[in-house]
């Protein structure tokens, strides 16, 4: 009942949150967000964009930090991706869908004679709703490669990104 | 953002001085394990590891008394397998495959390569199959000399220790010619009990001592402290001074 509850309070607040702010922006626009990103080896809070071509084509690049790495282990891990998606209900102003491709680097130190990269490709999905203000989310699923730039040693792996974040229409 | 930064950066000092171990090779129900634990491709990502002073990985015995790398006791919570591994061939654990999406092979200790060791390492092999007390006395020394033939012929670069937990297959494993032999045990009481009959070392959870406890045990042998899954309990097992951790994700107690 109470998980009813809050269902039925979270679709109250999207309806009224989509209708509130209706916003006539342009084709091409650009929205700037703060997201909370997961992957497989850590969680990166990010500020994000989203270009916005056509109403129809989404350029959507992110900049985040690891925080277990950076924050407990006091190893800056920053973290780029760029994601591209293609909107499936690009008629609609405040509704986008559709399936997006991403590739991801990040990098830290594990000690002072060791780094690490990741470079990670993805395939998956974004989702936004909202006029002005708008919620995001993006998931997908790919390939990722370890290196260790000092012993030269590579390591493939299965990796995920999931993204949840709030942006605003500029 | 950036203040985030210049304050995540600011490095603290915990003494990392203390060796790190990879439990299961990548760590046990590790979700940020890069292969699956206990299998080849574990071991030789954990091993290329410079900075990582060693591995411990389960063994267990096949009906045909091969060893093999796996932690269950059953195949099927793991594998695409059932049963258990003592009572399958080696034929049909050679068709194994783990249910992750790697699909890793489940590893004899055989096929094991170590070409891309860095340095020198441990291997910890937790004898498994013991626990059963399926097997006699003839058998036990028949197994342990098997187990020595068997590491004889692998790399120079790696000493390898079994872990047992009894005073009975301790001896057992000395006479085969094992320098080292260590306990696994469930108390203070016991890490105790096993030093005084001549165990070069033990394994405890990190939970059961403090710093004293380890600055007493390890007046009589090597400690190890295991059970380390997050950062916080890794730095504080540091500050205890063992031996060695046993970690689970050995990339992040590197880190610290």
């Amino acid at each position: 009942m109470n998980c009813l509850r809050w269902i039925l309070f979270i679709v109250m607040f999207l309806s009224c949150y989509g209708l509130s702010q209706k916003t006539d922006y342009d084709n091409n626009h650009f929205e700037i967000g703060k997201s909370l990103e997961i992957t497989r080896f850590d969680m990166f809070h990010a500020i994000n964009g989203t270009l916005n071509i056509r109403n129809a084509i989404k350029i959507m690049p992110s900049l985040g930090i690891g925080i277990q790495k950076t924050y407990a282990l006091k190893r800056f891990h920053p973290r780029f991706s760029l994601g591209v998606g293609l909107d499936l209900f690009k008629n609609k102003t405040n509704f986008n869908f559709g399936p997006e491709i991403r590739s991801a680097i990040s990098a830290y130190s594990l000690n002072s004679n060791q780094r690490l990269t990741y470079t990670e490709g993805f395939f998956g999905y974004f989702l936004a709703y909202g006029d002005k203000w708008r919620l995001n989310h993006q998931l997908s699923l790919g390939k990722g490669v370890e290196k260790r730039l000092n012993d030269n040693v590579s390591s493939l792996y299965w990796g995920f990104h999931i993204a949840f974040g709030i942006a605003y229409v500029l | 953002m950036i203040i985030a930064i210049i304050f995540g950066c600011s490095k603290e000092n915990v003494s990392t001085n203390v060796p790190v171990l990879g439990h299961a090779a990548t760590g046990l129900y590790n979700p940020q394990q890069m292969f699956k634990d206990n299998t080849a491709e574990a071991v030789e990502y954990a091993l290329s590891f410079e900075a990582l002073a060693g591995i411990e990985i389960d063994i267990q015995l096949s009906n045909n008394q091969s060893f093999w790398l796996y932690h269950d006791d059953d195949l099927e919570s793991q594998t695409s397998g059932s049963g258990a591994v003592g009572d399958r061939s080696d034929e049909y654990l050679e068709g194994l495959s783990y249910s992750t999406l790697n699909k890793e092979r489940l590893a004899a200790l055989e096929a094991l390569q170590f070409d891309n060791v860095q340095g020198t390492k441990i291997v910890f092999l937790d004898l498994k199959f013991f626990l059963l007390g399926q097997y006699d006395n003839e058998e036990k020394i028949s197994i342990a000399n098997k187990l020595k033939e068997l590491i004889n012929e692998k790399s120079k670069q790696i000493t390898f220790i079994p872990i047992v937990r009894s005073l009975e297959n301790f001896n057992i494993f000395k006479e085969s010619g094992f320098e080292k032999v260590f306990a696994d045990v469930i108390d203070l009481e016991t890490a105790g009990k096993r030093f005084d009959e001549g165990f070069d070392g033990v394994f405890i959870k990190d939970s059961f001592v403090n710093s004293e406890d380890v600055a007493e045990l390890k007046t009589k042998g090597e400690v190890i402290l295991f059970e380390l899954r997050t950062v916080n309990s890794i730095k504080k097992a540091i500050q205890k001074n063992p031996d060695f951790l046993l970690v689970h994700e050995f990339r992040t107690a590197l880190a610290i």
